[in-house]
């Protein structure tokens, strides 16, 4: 076929489709997908009422004009199509992240949007309305790829509802149906729901591409009043550590301040701090203290400038510089990128996974401290977004074990060497700790003398932790003039993470390993729908960070494992089924459970009463009949009936007959058959009924008894062809005797 | 006018005794003989007639089974097709004389039930029975006969005797009605009552042979010759055996609810004014027997209830397009038989 | 199969293998390559898309999407081995060229396609659910006896995405005979001239007594064409025969065993037994039939048509009346 016709072929209208609710449910999911793409921001109002305006205009116009299309909106359509292309190639070409999906996604639904409209008026065929429902797919894939809110459920909902009727309505305009459908429908909705949960738990979790642009915007935000000091997210004001009764601090959580008081306590809340999009679970870090004065923890490095800290202003995105105690990661690194989501306001803190390398950020400036902390010259308001690249050194345990801390004079200051600037800090401790060493010492086997490798002194005091130590928030406040290490290890052994991370850090330090204090978020929720991490106030969390050398600074958790892996999306959600079922109240639940099987198996047993033979040998015969195209007819007797197959099919035709009469013998007549005849006439039953199709095949090809007259082919047998072809002179001869006999005798042919 | 009077009522019938089985229980073993020779009368009867009438095999069925179980028989049929032939070789072959009544508007009571008269031999009032009083007797053209003479008819057919004078006498037994009736609405005629056409039993027209057989039938002389030839195959005391042990033929419950179930679907049928009586579901079974018999069998099978279905319902339905044996097709389809 | 060596084209079912009575094919979609390509390429796409943007919502939509097209693809499939096609009424009669119906009873909405006779796609509206009727035209295309009708059932449930059909061959209650098609004009050749294998053998036997001269009709011999009254009256003109009943004629047909020319061959005689009918006069038909030859006096239109359907390769005129 030349290319010409093909394409005249293709372009052809197709017969008018007049189904108005195939119609208007393509309509409506077009609509419902602009609308869901503008809830996520890919669409402006403006452009949703237009799309709006002109597919339910372009769709009436359709419909109106749908028996005679009208060619030239083909044209029109397609300079609009090429209009819109021209419209996006150069917004895209033009925008500042060309080449990358996320940065063309809004000018791209704008497209979506604009084809899908126009194209709405020219759907005067059932092909052309399919087109529309299949398109709004697009659009409603654009408004999905990045929300990060549940609410788009609502509009996937009520797309996948119109994208069902619209099909359904496909069907039932194809084949002519009339009359009410819903259990057709809800049959056909409730498998294809049923398929779509299996698909979606079977799918592998959706991996965030190394190709995306990083987003970054400051909302609700002010400069912080006192520059490279913390401040809370509202007012800019600077934040301070809350009193221990109050509840002002963010979130509940009274860490991200200048100063961690351990002495205090405080209850956090489930309140939605912020929403992380990361490759993998990870600590997100806020601040990292090296201070301790047995209460609280402090910077010893200044804020404000001074020894290791530095202030960026090269705008976003800011490169951070390896910190003076930082080891720089290997090459066997990977990046780990991290999307922040403020929903509230917060600190001018600036959350990262480990060894942050670079920051998106829409501020004035970043300030760095020696002790990797990074803060905002804004204050961070609700809706904030930033994204931070990390190096994730991806040390593994063996690698840790073989780093071993060189024996060193208790003078020395620094391990340059290994890169550690200022070994002192993380060494420090406000006074003696003797019993705490000595339990140090007893637990790892380790002295301050005597080094022994960190990861097992780590690994060990972990353990010791997880069965000596009780955890609870519950705890009373530290007494005044009391060390929060020695009063918690050697008192209650009861505490939350502060406790028990403080006292960690306070007996490697005891036992010469450097150590500090990080305050910060566990990764919170993982949910599979958004692919966000949900971090809630109550996720805040304190742990401990160990330096190795050639390592640097590597994060342990005494208090709790760090989640393992990225589960997938189905295994949440069948894991959160688990968990609401875990939670039924099983025994009530179970008894009406059984109450109810009990009653319907008692219905059925009662209605079900006991087939008799005669009545399951003409059940198999009429559902054989029904697969070889001889259904029982209605008000059929079985006897009629077992004549009718048998005159179609003259194989069973015995067996049939035999059959048919043992069960009329025996249900009439009392004459119960013996047990071979009754086993016998079962039998050949229940092989009418499952074995017919392929017997009959097979009986077909080897014996040939059926041979179809039809179409042209003539029926004969071989021999009968030979008998024909040798009489055929004689035959000849006397058709010529009749024609010069001319005259003509009736005659039948069973006379002869 | 009658045309042949049969021989004086023969007494009551020898003493043969029922086998005491009731309908429903199937036939015991010590009924085989007694059944083999039923079944052999019957066999005869149909292969008789069959010789006689031609292309008629339905109606014959029909005939032989109004023989075998003693029902009246009504045959609705245009003048011409061998009614009387049917009837005549039916009672040839069953070995009495056929007494024949021709209705005409004229016809009284009387003459068909007979007149009490004055024997000037005998100085006594003598009963002078009429032709009703024969073993088969065919009522010609019934319904053109006045209504008084239409009940007067049937009583004797419903009571099996005849009241003159306040005399009864009983009708010889077995007693076997064939009225023929032309087709309604003709010139002349008095319709039969729906409660008269009830005590028929079962109905059949003969119709119109197709055209070889209409050749036999002129080259065999309408089967007059073949009649001639017809010998009897049993006596008036056979065939009140043979009706009697027809009667034992088994019904199973669930063949009787069948029969029960399509005279009551009969009722509620679309299209059907009247109904069939319960008298029916009592004939519909009677004549599923002699089905039975016909086909050798001792037990009756739902096919032998629906074969008799439309000779015993269609003439007591009243439908509203006058095609009864269509409503009665009908309601064989929408009245579901036993499975097996 | 019974793909028997007397149909080697396998012409009578286009769809390839036939099928005895009451035998079903296997199930098999219906161009199945665009749909499921289609939705394969969709699939896959968004997968892609899934996982580049790294959105679950993608991923959701994306399963609803797997779930629609799965049950799309693979629904028609199973609701097919569920579906029972039966026989309601039959023609009793068919020509070639020429539509007849066949009302089909099915359990649920399908669409019909008659193959074995031929004929156009039907699908049966109505309820969503049970049973219904459906009216299929089949155009048969040859002559020839069909036992069973075999018909493409296909269904499309829930969705219409996909087709999916399987064959069947119904049972009929009594045979479908097609007649050919009747080609008129032709004079068949008196049997005196018949060369075997040449020409359609039969014989036109005009009988009775000369009696007048009549204008020419369809299906009169030219040998009867008296030329000289012809060349006087300007109009073909043909000797009339005196008989006692009225005009016969006997044909006596000699099919070829090649099923083409036989087919040729009895729509000749079926287009003179016609022309003879039409001329009023009686038709006597000699063929060839399964259980032997049958020589018999045609009745109509039908009837000729259903002996000349029956009728099988093989020389009739040999068991004629001497």
């Amino acid at each position: 076929m030349k290319l010409g016709q093909w394409i005249a072929q293709a372009n052809q209208p197709g017969p008018p489709e007049h189904s108005v609710s195939f119609r208007l449910a393509a309509a409506l999911s077009v609509v419902v997908a602009a609308t869901a793409a503008w809830s996520q921001g890919e669409l402006g109002p403006t452009v949703l009422a237009v799309t709006i305006v002109l597919t339910v205009t372009g769709n009436l116009w359709s419909w109106r004009r749908r028996a005679r299309p009208w060619v030239g909106v083909k044209v029109i359509l397609a300079l609009a199509a090429v209009a819109g292309f021209t419209w996006f190639i150069s917004t895209a070409l033009h925008s500042a992240n060309a080449g990358n999906i996320t940065t063309i996604e809004g000018p791209l639904a704008v497209l979506f949007a604009w084809i899908l409209s126009t194209h709405s008026f020219d759907v005067p065929a059932r092909r052309d309305i399919a087109y529309s429902l299949a398109g709004s797919a697009a659009l409603m894939a654009v408004a999905a790829a990045q929300s990060i809110s549940l609410t788009l459920g609502l509009y996937v909902l009520a797309w996948s509802a119109c994208g069902l009727w619209g099909l359904r309505a496909m069907w039932r305009s194809m084949s002519g149906l009339t009359g009410s459908a819903w259990r057709s429908n809800l049959l056909a909705t409730v498998v294809s729901v049923l398929v779509a949960l299996v698909v979606l738990v079977l799918l592998p979790a959706p991996r965030v591409s190394t190709d995306l642009s990083f987003p970054s915007t400051a909302q609700n935000s002010n400069p912080v009043t006192q520059p490279a000091g913390l401040s809370d997210g509202a007012s800019g004001l600077p934040a301070h550590a809350a009193p221990a009764q109050g509840h002002n601090g963010i979130g509940g959580f009274l860490g991200f301040a200048s100063a961690l008081d351990t002495g205090t306590r405080t209850e956090l809340g489930n309140e939605l701090i912020m929403r992380v999009r990361a490759d993998r679970p990870n600590y997100w870090v806020g601040e990292t203290f090296d201070h301790w004065n047995g209460q609280t923890w402090s910077q010893s490095f200044s804020r404000t400038g001074g020894e290791g800290t530095a202030v960026l202003r090269t705008g976003s995105p800011y490169q951070i510089p390896l910190s003076r105690d930082q080891v720089a990661p290997a090459s066997s690194a990977t990046s780990d990128i991290q999307t922040y989501y403020l929903a509230r306001s917060g600190p001018n803190l600036v959350f990262h996974a480990d060894n942050a390398q670079e920051v998106y950020i829409d501020s004035r400036a970043l300030f760095l401290t020696g002790g990797d902390t990074i803060t905002s010259a804004e204050s961070m308001g609700s809706g904030t977004i930033y994204t931070v690249v990390s190096a994730d050194s991806n040390a593994t345990p063996d690698e840790l074990t073989g780093a071993f801390l060189p024996e060193l004079p208790a003078s020395a200051q620094a391990l340059p060497v290994l890169g550690l600037a200022n070994l002192n800090r993380y060494l420090a401790l406000p006074h003696a700790y003797p019993r705490v060493t000595a339990l140090a010492e007893r637990i790892t086997g380790g002295s301050a003398t005597h080094q022994i490798n960190p990861y097992q002194a780590v690994s060990r005091i972990n353990g010791w932790m997880a069965t000596h130590v009780h955890y609870s928030t519950d705890i009373p406040p530290l007494p005044p003039g009391q060390d929060a290490v020695d009063s918690f290890l050697f008192g209650t052994r009861t505490g939350y993470c502060e406790q028990i991370s403080t006292a960690t850090v306070v007996m490697l330090r005891s036992l010469g390993i450097p150590a500090r204090e990080t305050v910060g978020y566990v990764p919170g929720s993982f949910n599979p729908i958004t692919d966000l991490y949900d971090v809630q106030a109550k996720d805040a969390h304190a742990w401990v960070q160990v330096w190795f050398p050639d390592y640097g600074w590597q994060n342990f958790d005494p208090t709790a494992d760090v989640p393992a892996a990225n589960p997938a999306p189905g295994k949440v959600l069948l894991g959160d089924l688990g968990h609401a079922l875990g939670r039924l109240p099983w025994i009530p639940v179970g008894l009406i459970v059984l109450a109810a099987l009990g009653t319907i198996i008692a219905i059925r047993r009662r209605r079900r009463r006991p087939v008799p033979w005669t009545e399951r040998i003409a059940v198999d015969l009429g559902e054989g009949g029904a697969r070889r195209g001889l259904p029982r007819r209605p008000g059929e007797t079985l006897t009629h009936y077992g004549d009718r197959l048998a005159s179609h099919l003259p194989e069973d035709a015995g067996e049939l007959t035999r059959t048919v009469a043992a069960t009329q013998a025996a249900l009439y007549g009392g004459e119960e058959p013996s047990a071979f005849a009754l086993e016998t006439a079962l039998g050949f039953a229940r092989r009418f009924r499952h074995g017919g199709a392929r017997r009959e095949a097979r009986r077909a090809a080897v014996t040939g008894t059926y041979r179809s007259v039809g179409g042209g082919g003539i029926p004969t047998t071989s021999s009968r062809q030979e008998e024909r072809s040798t009489a055929l002179p004689g035959e000849m001869q006397e058709a010529g005797e009749v024609q010069q006999a001319g005259e003509v005798q009736e005659h039948t042919p069973a006379g002869r | 006018m009658t045309e042949e009077i049969a021989s004086f009522p023969d007494p009551s019938p020898g003493g043969y005794e029922s086998s005491g089985l009731v309908p429903g229980a199937p036939a015991g073993a010590g009924d085989s003989v007694v059944f083999a020779e039923t079944a052999r009368v019957a066999q005869s009867l149909r292969q008789g007639l069959a010789g006689v009438v031609l292309g008629a095999a339905d109606a014959i069925e029909v005939a032989v089974v109004a023989a075998l179980t003693g029902q009246h028989l009504l045959i609705e049929d245009v003048p011409g097709v061998g009614k009387t032939v049917l009837a005549r070789a039916l009672a040839t072959a069953l070995g009495v004389r056929l007494s024949r009544v021709q209705g005409h508007p004229d016809l009284l009571p009387s003459d068909v039930t007979g007149v009490t008269i004055y024997s000037p031999a005998t100085q006594s009032w003598e009963f002078r029975p009429g032709p009703v009083f024969g073993h088969v007797i065919l009522l010609d053209e019934m319904n053109r006969t006045p209504p008084r003479t239409q009940s007067a008819l049937l009583e004797a057919m419903e009571e099996r005797q005849v009241t003159v004078d306040g005399e009864s006498w009983a009708l010889p037994q077995p007693h076997l009605v064939i009225g023929t009736q032309n087709p309604l609405g003709q010139l002349g005629t008095y319709p039969l009552a729906e409660s008269q056409l009830d005590r028929f039993g079962l109905s059949t027209s003969i119709g119109y042979p197709d055209a070889p057989t209409e050749a036999q039938l002129v080259i065999h002389h309408g089967g007059r010759t073949a009649l001639a030839e017809l010998v009897p195959v049993t006596d008036p005391l056979g065939w009140e055996r043979t009706i009697a042990s027809t009667a034992t033929v088994g019904v199973s419950a669930v063949v009787a609810e069948y029969a029960v179930a399509l005279v009551r679907a009969s009722r509620s049928l679309s299209g059907v004014r009247l109904g069939a009586s319960p008298r029916a579901a009592i004939t519909l079974i009677s004549a599923a027997q002699g089905a039975a018999v016909l086909a050798g069998r001792p037990y009756v099978t739902p096919d032998d209830v629906q074969k008799m279905a439309a000779p015993v319902l269609a003439h007591r339905l009243l439908t509203d397009d006058g095609h009864s044996d269509q409503a009665v097709r009908r309601l064989l389809v929408e009245t579901p038989p036993p499975v097996a | 199969m019974t793909d028997g060596p007397e149909d080697p084209a396998g012409r009578g079912d286009p769809a390839g293998r036939r099928l005895a009575p009451g035998q079903r094919s296997r199930i098999r979609p219906v161009q199945w390559a665009g749909p499921v390509f289609g939705s394969l390429l969709t699939l896959g796409l968004w997968e892609l898309v899934a996982h580049s943007s790294g959105s679950g919502w993608v991923q959701a939509i994306g399963a609803a999407l797997a779930g629609v097209l799965l049950v799309g693809l693979v629904g028609p499939a199973l609701q097919l081995r569920r579906i029972t096609v039966a026989v309601r009424q039959v023609p009793g009669d068919a020509e070639v060229g020429q539509s007849a119906e066949l009302v089909l009873e099915s359990n649920a909405p399908v669409r019909l396609r008659p193959l074995d006779p031929p004929g156009p796609a039907t699908t049966s509206a109505g309820p969503t659910r049970g049973a219904r009727t459906t009216v299929v035209d089949v155009q048969p295309r040859h002559r020839g006896v069909h036992p069973s009708v075999t018909i493409e059932v296909a269904t499309g449930a829930p969705f219409g995405l996909l087709w999916w059909a399987r064959r069947v061959a119904l049972p009929l209650d009594h045979p479908l005979l097609v007649a050919p098609r009747p080609v008129a004009g032709e004079d068949p050749e008196p049997g005196g001239e018949a060369r075997p294998g040449d020409v359609p053998r039969m014989m036109v036997a005009p009988t009775g007594e000369p009696r007048s001269l009549r204008p020419y009709g369809p299906g009169d011999s030219r040998h009867l064409v008296h030329w000289p009254t012809s060349a006087h009256v300007g109009e073909l003109m043909v000797r009339e025969w005196e008989q006692t009943r009225d005009d016969q004629v006997v044909i006596a047909l000699d099919l070829s065993d090649d099923p083409e020319r036989a087919e040729r061959q009895a729509g000749v005689a079926f287009g003179a037994i016609l022309g003879h009918l039409e001329a009023g006069r009686k038709v006597t038909l000699r063929t060839s039939e399964p259980n032997g030859p049958v020589t018999n006096v045609v009745h109509g239109r039908r009837d000729a048509g259903r002996r000349l359907a029956r009728a099988v390769p093989g020389s009739a005129s040999g068991a004629g009346p001497r």
